[in-house]
């Protein structure tokens, strides 16, 4: 005999349905319109960043595949590693730009203070995420940027399992671990913008949609 | 042509040390800041001057 089941005790993919869509309304996840103040070049460098991002993630991930012999000895590897290195560069002078605007529109303002510690911390993950990258060319500039860093990892006590002199462990690092972080809090990032709305400029707070 | 492989020019202050080319970077940068807060944004009216209807009120938004 079996028991039924009482429609009052909620199932877990019920429960956290139900979780999912209060805290991402999909009229707030993807919206078909945005505030008037949004129409600014300063707020078109947080999605130039996640652009560059996706440049970044396939042009890293064809160097993945073809190895260091290939990007080293091959015009097309040339081609890509070049790729991979200025999508890099331009990434960062977005997220700096992107940076300075919300720095100096007090971003964290409206109950946005996640989404700017997700922000610091998406940053600072790209930053040890770039690290490792130079630490994995396999050339000699690879090899003294690990020799310089060793005592500065040394004198931080990480040194016996962050050992930036082995490189397999930095490539580990540079393709899977750390891409991988910093997707993650950039796609939290992102989701926590659209929940709370773009920020209004200071003064303007009385034009932000209410949510 | 150059040769690619010879150090780079550096500038020293004190402890701080930088090279030329990561200065030009960093100007570029501050460029490209003010620019994108000094250049009007294109709206939906300038985009579509001849579709009618007059200016869209500040506040009722735009399409991404």
């Amino acid at each position: 005999m079996t028991t039924p089941v009482s429609s009052q005790v909620a199932t877990w993919t019920e429960t956290v349905k139900n979780r999912l869509s209060r805290a991402l309304p999909p009229d707030q996840i993807l919206p078909d319109r945005q505030p008037a103040y949004v129409s600014s070049w300063i707020y078109v460098f947080g999605v130039l960043t996640l652009a560059a991002l996706v440049v970044v993630m396939a042009s890293g991930g064809v160097l993945a595949a073809g190895g260091s012999s290939w990007w080293h000895t091959s015009g097309l590897g040339h081609f890509v590693n070049s790729l991979h290195l200025w999508s890099v560069e331009v990434f960062f002078a977005c997220m700096v730009i992107h940076l300075w605007g919300k720095f100096w529109m007090a971003a964290w303002r409206g109950r946005r203070g996640l989404t700017w510690l997700t922000g610091v911390i998406a940053f600072v993950t790209s930053i040890a995420t770039a690290f490792t990258g130079y630490l994995s060319q396999t050339n000699f500039d690879a090899q003294w940027i690990s020799g310089e860093a060793k005592d500065g990892i040394n004198s931080i006590g990480v040194g016996s399992w962050f050992n930036v002199l082995n490189p397999g462990q930095m490539l580990t690092w540079h393709i899977v671990l750390l891409p991988l972080a910093a997707t993650l809090i950039a796609a939290l990032h992102i989701l926590l913008v659209r929940r709370h709305g773009v920020v209004p400029p200071l003064g303007d707070e009385e034009r932000e949609v209410p949510r | 042509m150059d040769n690619v492989f010879a150090a780079g020019r550096y500038l020293s202050w004190g402890v701080v040390s930088i090279s030329v080319a990561n200065v030009v970077i960093v100007l570029v940068m501050l460029v490209v800041f003010a620019l994108a807060l000094l250049l009007p944004f294109p709206s939906d009216r300038d985009r579509t001057p001849a579709a009618g209807g007059g200016p869209a009120p500040a506040d009722e938004g735009r399409e991404p």
